[in-house]
């Protein structure tokens, strides 16, 4: 079991390299957004899956720049903590990362996210750019337990790909 | 995503500080971290040792506009407070001291 405190958590995550390399991204332009929100939304419709994401990890927050079926008291959601972000585990691992059913699941049980949403499965594949650094996460959940096979993630791997070409565009280095 | 030590401390989710924004700073920044939080307080009108959430937000505000690395420090402790005050208030599972 991982016994990773918040404080080393925060220490991983906000790895000055890697901070650095997001502070280089345009991330709050509006059709970065937009893109991004595209690329959501089609990989929610080949995964038939209710919500996409496409997030950043920053150093204590998942930081969600392209979104996909957030609706009623999520729908302005900017992020949430990155305790809380199964995306944080993606990059943690720099690996496509599943979860079947959160509500069962010992390590994500409980997690306020899940609840507060009713979202129960995750499956993501991380953001890594062409400086080696994870800067994120590409992901969908659905509101029911789901096994996420191999053609799932490989399909999330082409949204994953195609979210970084467009990043690439807002980058200012 | 953290994996929680123990059922009981999973999700604890407190309110962001000035030392939140202190630590953050300094891990983000690197070397050039204590200089760079010795130039929010100046900018900020801070001695450091606030403790109000006044505070907070007058650091949170000269972090948005002093470099990019801070910027984004900002962002994501403006989403822990966002989440603090909206989602994890409202859930019993979440619980905080203060």
């Amino acid at each position: 079991m991982n016994t990773m405190t918040d404080t080393e958590l925060f220490t991983r995550l906000g790895d000055p390299a890697r901070i650095h390399r997001l502070a280089e991204y345009d991330l709050h332009h509006p059709a970065l957004r937009t893109h991004l929100d595209g690329i959501a939304r089609d990989s929610a419709e080949r995964l038939r899956a209710p919500v996409s994401l496409v997030s950043v990890l920053l150093d204590s927050a998942q930081f969600i720049i392209g979104r996909h079926g957030l609706s009623g008291a999520t729908a302005g959601l900017q992020g949430v903590p990155a305790e809380w972000a199964l995306c944080t585990q993606t990059v943690l691992t720099s690996a496509p990362y599943c979860v079947s059913d959160g509500t069962t699941n010992p390590r994500h049980s409980g997690n306020p996210m899940l609840t507060l949403t009713g979202l129960r499965s995750y499956a993501g594949v991380p953001l890594i750019d062409d400086n080696g650094q994870v800067l994120g996460a590409h992901c969908v959940l659905d509101t029911v337990p789901r096994h996420f096979t191999e053609h799932d993630i490989a399909s999330l791997t082409e949204g994953a790909a195609e979210a970084l070409r467009v990043l690439g565009r807002y980058h200012d280095a | 995503m953290t994996t929680p030590d123990s059922p009981d401390r999973a999700y604890d989710l407190l309110p962001p500080t000035l030392a939140d924004a202190r630590d953050a700073i300094h891990r983000a920044h690197g070397h050039t971290g204590r200089s760079a939080w010795a130039q929010l307080l100046t900018i900020a009108g801070l001695t450091g040792t606030e403790t109000d959430r006044s505070a907070l937000l007058r650091i949170l505000e000269a972090m948005i506009h002093l470099d990019p690395v801070s910027q984004l420090c900002a962002q994501a402790l403006h989403i822990r407070l966002t989440s603090y005050t909206h989602l994890a208030a409202a859930h019993p599972a979440t619980r905080s001291t203060a």
